[in-house]
């Protein structure tokens, strides 16, 4: 079933390959695949949604908005996924009692990139964040706070009716 | 690694090895531990990258501070924390130091403001001990020791693995198996370096094994009961055991430190508890008439760290 999603996923971005912005493959419709592979991948696995969005908005967004990544670089799709895929390895050691086997990440990606790739990638990305990967808010954070204090207090869930 | 100078071993643990170091820019000295570069392919060890984000999110006054941290060439991580020169643990071993009751109150009032802030921000340290209390030159305690704290959301449902704390100052639900404790476990282990505090020496020494260590738990506050602690029957220890223990009532702390203060001893006392739910929490404690009377603790800039320089002939 993931097989078909990314077959898919990738036939939808060769279409894309002569969009000519400074980073093809660096546009919203891709991030939007990439964070639904995440989760997809997430969900599979039975991490908890934090983990995902953890995985995106602390290491994979911010890697990719540094000002390390040269405007001449060139960066695929592929490239975007090893990102992708290496925040997500990243974030379950940080959050998960378990931890993602990097061989079986990589085989997702069919060829792709290999299970070295997502090791020096993991490397990249901490360096280039200097290391800084504690807890920033995520939304689902937002919303279980909102949920926390409507249970405590009924009187705010009925005033809001 | 090229911006550090290692300049000896420290110490050695079973994931990592501490050095100290100085920074070669600023000549500033720093604590620098390793962590063995993992055999396998599993990349950067997760312990390393779960202290680095415990720690910058628990930044306070009394908890070490992380300066850097980066990668080696060969695939091991080095966290850089500020130095510091001594530990409780080297303090109370050396006899020349003197240790008054101000200074008592002062020691674990640091370690105490320490707690509250991990327990604040959800954090169960779950290895506290004196050498993990580290000490920088001007006085302030600074909390060390981070590789088994966790995130711990407070629900029940939560599980915890029992494989955390030194043995003389692991809690008795920790002992009996639960997987369901909370920052309550960490405040018997303040209980423990408090009564340490006081006696000069470990005050519950078990002999190596957790059931010795449960035994002199026991001998001093009683064997578990349905008023002292009632959810202790549903403990996997005391659920799957076969073999009875004969009931011993609890001895007075009054007994057993007789040199310490009226209000020490209660403050202890609302500490060490064998039911967790009744133990002080690191707060309440701190607003415990102990910390407002006299004497006042002495300022953390008098405390004595080291030995007398030894006199001139």
């Amino acid at each position: 079933q993931r097989n078909d999603y990314m077959a898919l996923y990738y036939s939808n971005n060769n279409n894309n390959n002569n969009t000519r912005s400074r980073h093809p493959a660096m546009n919203e419709r891709t991030r939007q695949s990439m964070v639904e592979l995440l989760y997809e991948i997430g969900d599979y696995c039975h991490f908890r949604r934090e983990t995902v969005s953890y995985a995106v908005w602390n290491l994979m967004d911010r890697y990719l908005s540094s000002s390390q990544q040269s405007p001449l670089m060139e960066f695929t799709t592929a490239d975007y996924q090893l990102v992708a895929s290496t925040s997500l390895f990243i974030a379950v050691k940080v959050l998960e009692p378990v931890s993602m086997d990097v061989q079986s990440l990589a085989d997702l990606s069919q060829g792709a990139f290999s299970a070295d790739d997502i090791l020096d990638m993991e490397r990249t990305i901490l360096a280039t964040l200097q290391w800084r990967i504690a807890h920033g808010p995520t939304p689902i954070q937002f919303v279980q706070l909102y949920l926390s204090i409507l249970q405590m207090d009924g009187r705010v869930l009925a005033e809001s009716e | 690694m090229e911006n550090y100078r290692i300049m000896k071993q420290l110490g050695q643990g079973v994931w990592s090895r501490t050095y100290m170091g100085q920074q070669k820019d600023t000549d500033q000295l720093v604590a620098m531990k390793k962590f063995k570069a993992n055999s396998c392919d599993e990349g950067v060890d997760f312990k390393a990258l779960r202290e680095i984000k415990l720690l910058s999110y628990l930044q306070h006054e009394h908890i070490i501070r992380l300066v850097d941290s980066f990668a080696t060439p060969d695939m091991a991580v080095v966290l850089v924390y500020e130095y510091a020169h001594t530990s409780l643990d080297q303090i109370l071993r050396n006899r020349d130091i003197p240790l008054s009751s101000p200074d008592i109150k002062q020691h674990i009032r640091m370690l105490l403001l320490a707690m509250d802030a991990c327990h604040e921000k959800q954090i169960l340290h779950r290895e506290l001990n004196p050498e993990n209390m580290f000490y920088l030159e001007d006085g302030t305690m600074k909390l060390r020791g981070f590789d088994l704290a966790r995130m711990h959301d407070g629900k029940p449902n939560t599980l915890l693995s029992p494989q955390a704390f030194a043995l003389w100052y692991k809690p008795p639900e920790v002992l009996m198996r639960s997987q369901h404790y909370s920052f309550s476990a960490d405040m018997w282990s303040v209980g423990c370096i408090f009564a340490e505090l006081m006696l000069r020496r470990p005050f519950l020494m078990g002999q190596f094994t957790e059931l010795s260590q449960l035994d002199k738990i026991f001998k001093v506050f009683g064997t578990p009961n349905e008023s002292n602690w009632p959810d202790y029957a549903i403990l996997p220890l005391a659920w799957h055991s076969t073999v009875p223990v004969p009931p011993v009532a609890a001895v007075s702390l009054d007994g057993i430190f007789t040199a310490a203060p009226n209000d020490a001893i209660s403050l202890l006392k609302s500490i060490l508890v064998l039911d967790p739910s009744n133990r002080l929490t690191a707060s309440q404690a701190l607003r415990h008439p102990y910390f407002s009377n006299e004497p006042p603790p002495t300022p953390k800039g008098n405390l004595i760290l080291s030995s007398p320089p030894p006199e001139a002939n």
